[in-house]
């Protein structure tokens, strides 16, 4: 191309003419600082996945409603947050307010997605009364960088109606795994419309969501301190996935289990044919009670006994991106006062991110609520690097590895045979 | 350009220099915005994809350079090495039944009978639709509790089949669904060469008492080859690249068994937030893309002016005689 030219003022000519096209190109993709002009309130941006933001639209609607600062939420779908967030934070176009789900934590502060927390949170009178995994998962080398946002947290969620039919006393809590898959069992004797344990069965993230508590609760671990290295294929872990093996080879689990990946999930649950469903704490916001369904909750137990639960959900902090922490902060900090997690989040049946609220006026007048706030001092969040890209993630090792086992021949051989998968994705 | 010894008169040889740089220079301005679009918009990326493909490139922070390390972790790969002999089996499955279906579409609607406007115009309408959309539309037919489909198959008393339940049913079902999406267009492409068949040479075989067979595999199909052959690039590229279908449809599944090589680079630059590994398993692509269009194009050549020689054989070698 140089040849083309052959004179000096033709190559500025060409230069010109490049760099100018160029200009135009890039002035399209500036952006605009978020600032509104003097005296007028600031806009932040807000992300927020589409499996918990109902709760977060609760809190923004709330809060836009008494504030200044007005908070603009956008939801983008749950199985494409850790992708959009990562093509926006390449281009440094991240949002404001950036809510996650609680386990991409450690992988999104390696990335250094987030700013800094650590003097404004210590600052809060009740800092220690935080959700602790929340703020485990969020902390690094003694740096905090998020807050909690919302608690989705592992049980069982039973239809007493169904459980009667059946002759079992709704009321008496379950001793051990081995007694659910009876119980299982003889709800879908009950007749072929009707399914004995529904869970998500095709998607890793909800399995492991809803399988490692029964681990925990046997003495057993899913993942090594570190959460570099998988312990799944331990004598513990390999027990559990026998027995739901067993459930799903006698029918008391239900075929369409192996294609549920999570979005019908409480929609089966709703229509009062299912007799135990492991799910999250958001059946009893989404999931309305009629004549065929009235919704019990028990806590997951371990093969023979003990109980547990995930304490999942989201936590929620200042992006890299954010050109006015100190609005952004605003909002994060009420919603963590009283004001928002009693008067919006109990009020609506919501678990509160405070240990020191999850006994108030509302709450004590639902006993599944109480008994989910008993269940969250026994609750674990494990924390891993890798963990969204080994089991969130669709094409990652866990999920073959967990239907393998789940619905296969042999649980045992389906774990052992893919330890090297799983350990290379949480050590790499 | 031929110089002349003639020594001719500086003036002349001036003025014709002068001319040739003036029209160079306007070819040039010409051809300048295009240009500038091609560097900017496709050079520079592509340069920037392989300077990637040579660094460990976080999503925020400064790259490092560590070639040939992202090439040499493909190979340690599983998810793209399984993908790849999916994605070929994908590959030869489409183009079989894009060719084959396109042109049955386009047999039926080349004559020019009442009513075919209708049909041609039903079988091209799907390509209006975007694939991304398509795939979110058939995502829909296939979800047994609230599609259409599982009804329709139990009112003709057929079981239900598990549409993505099974890795042989997600593949036939994306199948099928890229088939409805594509097959119009390459019916398209198909009628515009079986249109610029002369009409004498249809003539002169039904004269010679060929059957409809006969025509379709003697003239019909040799003389449709360039078409066949643009056809062949384009669904063997897009296929090759293969990404919206499985990514929405689904996602991979079931356990992996739909895993293109696009989802693959997708996933080590938006899952694992590895750009170098990305960009290198897209420099692999494109040399394989470029290399398989080259052979194509060769191939094809060949046989092209050898079949046009078959057919035109006498004509050229009557020619050839006049010349002489």
């Amino acid at each position: 191309m140089a040849s083309t030219y052959r004179s000096p003022r033709r190559a500025v000519a060409w230069g010109g003419a490049l760099a100018a096209s160029a200009l135009l190109l890039t002035a399209c993709g500036a952006s605009t600082p978020e600032e509104g002009a003097d005296g007028e309130p600031a806009t932040v941006t807000m992300w927020a996945r589409a499996s918990t933001a109902s709760q977060s639209q609760l809190l923004v609607d709330a809060f836009n409603a008494e504030h200044e600062t007005q908070i603009d939420l956008t939801v983008v779908p749950t199985d494409n947050y850790l992708q959009k967030v990562g093509v926006a934070a390449g281009a440094d176009e991240l949002p404001c307010v950036l809510a996650s789900d609680v386990v991409y934590m450690p992988n999104f502060v390696r990335q250094n997605l987030f700013l800094d927390v650590t003097d404004r949170v210590e600052a809060l009178e009740f800092a220690d009364a935080l959700v602790p995994g929340h703020m485990d998962l969020g902390t690094e080398d003694g740096v905090i960088y998020s807050v909690p946002h919302t608690i989705g947290m592992s049980a069982i969620f039973q239809n007493d109606v169904l459980l009667e039919r059946a002759g079992i006393d709704p009321s008496a809590e379950l001793g051990s795994l081995r007694e659910l898959a009876d119980n299982a069992a003889a709800v879908a004797a009950l007749g072929p419309e009707f399914s004995g344990l529904y869970y998500t069965g095709n998607n890793a993230g909800s399995i492991s969501f809803t399988h490692f508590p029964a681990i925990w609760a046997s003495g057993g671990e899913a993942l090594s301190e570190d959460g570099t290295e998988s312990l799944l294929s331990s004598d513990e872990s390999v027990e559990v996935f026998e027995i739901f093996n067993e459930m799903f080879v006698s029918g008391a689990t239900p075929d369409s289990v192996r294609n549920e990946s999570g979005a019908t999930r409480n929609d089966v649950f709703a229509t009062g044919n299912v007799g135990y469903v492991l799910a999250s704490n958001s059946v009893l916001e989404a999931v309305a009670e009629n004549e065929a369904l009235t919704i019990g909750v028990q806590g997951i137990p371990g093969v023979d006994g003990g109980v547990s639960t995930y304490v999942g959900g989201d936590v929620v902090g200042i992006s890299s991106s954010c050109d006015t922490p100190d609005a952004a902060w605003e909002f994060l900090e009420w919603t963590l006062g009283e004001e928002a997690q009693v008067d919006v989040f109990a009020q609506n049946n919501i678990l509160s991110v405070r240990t020191d609220l999850a006994d108030n006026e509302f709450s004590a007048e639902d006993p599944r609520v109480v008994r989910l706030g008993e269940l969250l001092a026994d609750g674990r969040t494990p924390k891993a690097l890798n963990y969204g890209q080994t089991f969130n993630d669709p094409n990652g090792p866990a999920l073959t590895a967990f239907r393998e086992a789940l619905f296969g021949s042999d649980a045992r051989a389906a774990l052992e045979a893919s330890d090297d998968a799983i350990n290379s994705s949480l050590a790499n | 350009m031929p110089s002349s010894t003639a020594a001719p008169e500086r003036s002349t040889t001036d003025r014709a220099r002068a001319r040739r740089r003036r029209e160079a220079t306007a070819g040039w301005l010409y051809a300048l915005p295009s240009a500038v679009i091609i560097v900017i918009l496709f050079l520079v990326p592509l340069g920037l994809a392989f300077w990637m493909s040579l660094n460990d490139w976080p999503l925020i922070g400064r790259p490092e350079f560590n070639a040939p390390d992202n090439y040499a972790a493909i190979g340690q790969n599983q998810l793209f090495l399984d993908s790849v002999g999916f994605t070929l089996k994908y590959t030869v499955v489409t183009t079989v039944i894009y060719l084959v279906i396109g042109l049955a579409l386009a047999l039926l609607v080349q004559n020019a009978r009442p009513g075919v406007g209708f049909f041609r115009t039903a079988f091209l309408l799907p390509s209006a639709v975007g694939l991304a959309s398509a795939s979110l539309l058939f995502y829909a037919l296939y979800n047994n509790d609230y599609g259409p489909l599982g009804d329709i198959f139990g009112f003709f008393g057929l079981p239900v089949p598990d549409f993505l339940g099974t890795p042989d049913n997600a593949f036939a079902s994306t199948v099928v669904m890229v088939t409805w999406r594509f097959a119009g267009f390459n019916m398209i492409i198909l009628l515009t060469g079986l249109q610029a068949i002369p009409v004498e040479v249809y003539e002169a075989a039904r004269a010679d008492g060929a059957n409809w067979w006969q025509i379709l595999r003697q003239i019909t199909l040799p003389l449709l080859k360039p078409t066949i052959a643009l056809i062949l690039v384009l669904t063997i590229t897009g296929s090759i690249l293969a990404f919206e279908p499985f990514y929405v449809l689904t996602a991979g599944g079931p356990s992996n068994s739909t895993v293109t090589m696009v989802i693959t680079m997708f996933r080590e630059a938006f899952s694992l937030y590895d750009l170098g590994s990305a960009a290198a398993i897209a420099m692999v692509l494109l040399v394989a893309l470029v290399a398989i269009n080259a052979l194509q194009l060769a191939l094809f050549r060949d046989r092209d002016t050898a079949g046009r020689r078959r057919f035109f054989g006498r004509r050229a070698a009557i020619t050839e005689e006049e010349r002489r």
